[in-house]
């Protein structure tokens, strides 16, 4: 019961991601996703509570909850940028688009065989891993884009909670520590950016590619 | 024995690096790196020897695993067949390379020259005696990478660019294909040990194994230029200095012709082989010996010429194979042993004799300066000991009597001509043995030309060209490396007998590998003989009556001399006061009626102006050769797929949104698919 309250908050987080251009308020919304996911191992196991879910509970809160937020906060304050602007796929597209997403989610939960998981869980995570991959196709900003990976990172780590109950919390954490790291890169990368070329708009790196011209 | 060898590949390895630690020192790296190959060259040879002589096989347990892989090492009497050249031709041009004289190739960076050059010898010699796919595969890109690096390191004239990559192009074409050949023979996983693979063959379908064939085909006989791959072969040497030229000739090619072996002996195993393997291996083989004999007496370059030589003779050993695995198909065990014979003894003695005539074409080079031949001429008044050499080498590549080639070439014939003599009469197996036995005859009647034209118009004659006007004498001491080679040409040709008892080990196991041999016929040779194979000395009888023969001419011929009275002037001159250098036959005057015969493999094209008129102001007349087979057919295929290729450029948008989107195409796509 409480595993699908939490879940259904975690499948507004990543409309909340889609449809909203203010970067300050899609970093909440991760946040918030990253807030849930440290609280759903807490009720799966419920009254027989181990120490090892505490610990990651405890890491994953400091990470995603006060870590990454604190990180991408500062990297927009930096690079002087709150919006997203003209985005490639526009925001009312892109709701109709995660519908279409978390149809697909429930369509796959229907066909893997996993049994016994007819919770929101497994849907809602892989709803978040196409809408964040989606997040990263879909928009110009490079933040915009460190945002959709950690959406996706998110819905793997809730995927991991859903047809796995069984804790490897060992794999979580290497997940979260891989996360941590791309995170810490990505952010600094996107200031040298901003610094170097004036703007963190990742399609106009276009001008990187091959010339073009007869091979 | 495998300890020895192993030595020796570390050996070569390590004398590279250490010629590389040493650039500052060029003499230094010169002298390490040579070094090197003569060191390991004599352990490869003791330990080879050995294998051969007690015919003892020994397989290495794994040092070191890794997915699919193992460095099993192992060597049996084939391997080390092909390891002698390897290790004694490799270290005869190394040390040629290193005693150059002021103005021969100059090599531009020692340090990386024998870096590469140890390189290619460790890479071959690994790939023989490697006993797992993966091993083999990385010493053979080892061998064709540095081959190459070896090639573009020494570039000296502008034109020359290009050919080193038609090679490493070629090269790597070859290579997909073995790595398609090798996962199709390991099946579902696995270690990729070639006792592995052998099992797997075993009870693979016949449509595989054939599969499997077509690729090894194109992989191992692509590297020695096969019909219809023939085109690229040559087009590596042109670049290349004239020892580098004699590695690639006597070292490198073998490997194309070990391959094909190799694979026989992995994939034949119970089943007799299919005919059409046998057809298409007699009829490519004949191919490209008939092209590459024809466009050697075409070329005007003397290291072209010698390199389509070396596709005449590689076709030979190709058609070679071909006539043994027709004998295994059709249960004709001596077709199927004097083909397998003499495809292995060919490549011995194609080995010595044709990086002898790299080397001697190199002394020649660095006295001209130039390698076209229709400016050479009458050199043999300057240089009689590198005449004397290169005649050695010519009479052995063109496989003309006295010397070593004509022994294996003629084991090559005789399969054929005991297939047509043997199947039945109007069968298409007997007409195609007549056939090869025709074409063969053909082939070996334009190597002499294209010799005769090679020696006569650099060596013979009046002096002409570039070379002429230097008195300065040949230093003996720096034709050491390639007198060891002209003497090992002649000490096989003397001892071909025995020669063929040690190749006949090898030889058997191939035969043997389709157990068509009937049950209780332990003693093979007796079995033959009795089917009618030539014991091995009745074949060379005819070979010593005819040296003895020469020999009493000769002697005769200096008693009767030694009555007549004797005088010397000039040549007849036609009544001609001033003959010059220039007047005489030009070496593509020479081969014209020939060549105009062919001009199905080579164009002539003429451009000229007659004189005119009574007082004739100016007349010109120039001729070239256009090589058709690389315009034909190739060049097409390239532009097709750089059509093709440019194409696919539209992927690069350059957005890296889009480039996520493939990504999630594609995973979304599997998902769905796979559930």
């Amino acid at each position: 019961m409480w595993l699908d309250y939490l879940s259904v908050i975690f499948i507004l987080t990543n409309f909340v991601l889609l449809a909203s251009s203010r970067l300050g308020f899609c970093i909440k919304a991760v946040t918030i996703q990253g807030v849930v996911l440290a609280i759903i191992p807490l009720v799966h196991e419920g009254d027989h509570l181990g120490v090892a879910s505490l610990v990651l509970c405890a890491v994953t809160l400091a990470v995603k909850g006060y870590a990454f937020p604190k990180l991408l906060n500062g990297a927009i304050s930096r690079a002087r940028i709150r919006r997203e602007v003209e985005p490639l796929v526009g925001y009312s597209t892109s709701i109709l688009l995660g519908l279409a997403m978390l149809v697909f989610g429930f369509w796959l939960q229907s066909r893997l065989p996993l049994g016994g998981n007819d919770g929101l869980l497994l849907p809602a995570s892989f709803f978040a891993i196409l809408a964040g991959f989606f997040v990263t196709i879909g928009r110009r900003k490079a933040l915009t884009q460190i945002l959709g990976y950690l959406a996706l990172e998110n819905g793997i780590f809730a995927f991991g909670a859903a047809a796995l109950p069984e804790h490897p919390w060992m794999l979580e954490l290497g997940v979260l520590l891989d996360v941590f790291v791309a995170v810490l890169v990505m952010g600094v990368a996107v200031f040298r950016i901003s610094e170097e070329f004036e703007h963190i708009d990742v399609d106009r790196l276009r001008s990187l590619r091959d010339p073009v011209g007869e091979g | 024995m495998l300890y020895w060898i192993s030595v020796a590949i570390v050996v070569y390895a390590a004398s590279g690096v250490a010629a590389w630690i040493f650039r500052h020192r060029p003499g230094a790296a010169g002298v390490l790196g040579a070094l090197g190959c003569v060191v390991a060259g004599g352990f490869g040879l003791y330990a080879s020897a050995l294998t051969l002589l007690t015919r003892s096989i020994e397989n290495s347990r794994s040092l070191l695993n890794a997915p699919h892989a193992r460095l099993a090492l192992g060597i049996d009497s084939l391997s080390a067949l092909f390891l002698l050249p390897i290790f004694f031709v490799g270290a005869l041009i190394a040390l040629a390379a290193l005693r150059r004289r002021p103005g021969d190739y100059a090599l531009n960076r020692p340090h990386e020259h024998w870096l590469f050059f140890n390189c290619t010898l460790a890479g071959a010699a690994l790939a023989v005696v490697s006993r797992n796919a993966i091993l083999f595969l990385f010493a053979w890109e080892v061998m064709t990478v540095a081959s190459f690096l070896l090639i573009e390191n020494d570039q000296r004239e502008p034109g020359d660019h290009g050919g080193g990559w038609v090679y490493l192009t070629a090269g790597h074409i070859g290579a997909a294909a073995l790595f398609a050949m090798f996962a199709l023979l390991g099946g579902d996983g696995g270690v990729l040990d070639f006792s592995v693979l052998q099992s797997g063959a075993r009870t693979a379908g016949p449509g595989i194994i054939s599969v499997a064939f077509v690729l090894a085909f194109t992989g191992f006989g692509g590297k020695v230029g096969l019909a219809p791959f023939q085109t690229w072969y040559p087009e590596g040497y042109p670049p290349a200095p004239a020892h580098v030229g004699a590695l690639l000739s006597g070292v490198v090619g073998n490997m194309g012709i070990y391959g094909l072996l190799r694979f026989l002996m992995l994939a034949g195993g119970v089943r007799t082989p299919p005919v059409w393997w046998g057809y298409l291996l007699l009829f490519a083989g004949l191919a490209s010996a008939l092209i590459g004999a024809v466009r050697a007496m075409a070329a005007r370059d003397l290291t072209r010429l010698l390199a389509w030589s070396s596709v005449e003779n590689y076709g030979l050993m190709g058609a070679g194979i071909g006539l043994g695995l027709l004998g295994a198909a059709s249960g004709n065990g001596v077709v199927s042993y004097l083909g397998f014979a003499g495809v292995i003894f060919h490549m011995l003695n194609h080995s010595v004799s044709k990086s002898l005539l790299f080397l001697s074409a190199g002394a020649v080079y660095s006295r001209t300066g130039t390698r076209r031949l229709d400016t050479m001429g009458g050199l043999s008044k300057r240089l009689p000991l590198t005449g004397l050499l290169f005649l050695v080498g010519s009479l052995g590549a063109a496989s003309v009597l006295p010397l070593n080639g004509f022994v294996s070439e003629f084991l090559i014939l005789m399969a054929a001509f005991n297939g047509a003599t043997m199947y039945e009469p109007a069968s298409v197996a007997a007409a195609s043995m007549f056939v090869a036995v025709i074409v063969m005859a053909l082939v070996g009647g334009l190597a002499v030309a294209a010799y005769v034209k090679a020696f006569g118009f650099v060596f013979l004659g009046n002096l002409r060209g570039p070379g002429a006007a230097s008195r300065a004498k040949e230093q003996p001491g720096q034709l050491l490396p390639h007198a060891h080679l002209a003497v090992t040409a002649v000490v096989l040709a003397v001892t071909s007998p025995d020669v063929l008892d040690v190749v006949g080990v090898t030889t058997r196991q191939l035969v043997r590998l389709w157990r068509f041999v009937p049950e209780g016929a332990d003693d093979l040779d007796a079995w033959l003989a009795s089917r009618g194979a030539p014991a091995g000395d009745s074949v060379f009888l005819g070979a010593w009556l005819l040296i003895a023969c020469l020999a009493f001419a000769y002697i005769l011929r200096a008693v009767l001399m030694r009555r007549a009275a004797r005088e010397s002037g000039p040549t007849w001159d036609c009544g001609y006061i001033a003959p010059d250098g220039r007047m005489q036959y030009t070496a593509t005057s020479f081969t014209r009626p020939i060549v105009e015969d062919f001009d199905a493999f080579v164009k002539i094209e003429d451009r000229r102006s007659d004189p005119q008129g009574l007082f004739p102001t100016g007349a010109s007349f120039s001729s070239w050769r256009p090589g058709i087979a690389r315009a034909f057919g190739f060049s097409h295929l390239f532009r097709l797929v750089g059509y093709l290729a440019a194409r696919l450029r539209i992927l690069q948008e350059g957005r890296v949104q889009l480039y996520l989107l493939y990504m999630a195409a594609v995973l979304v796509i599997l998902l769905m698919w796979k559930l």
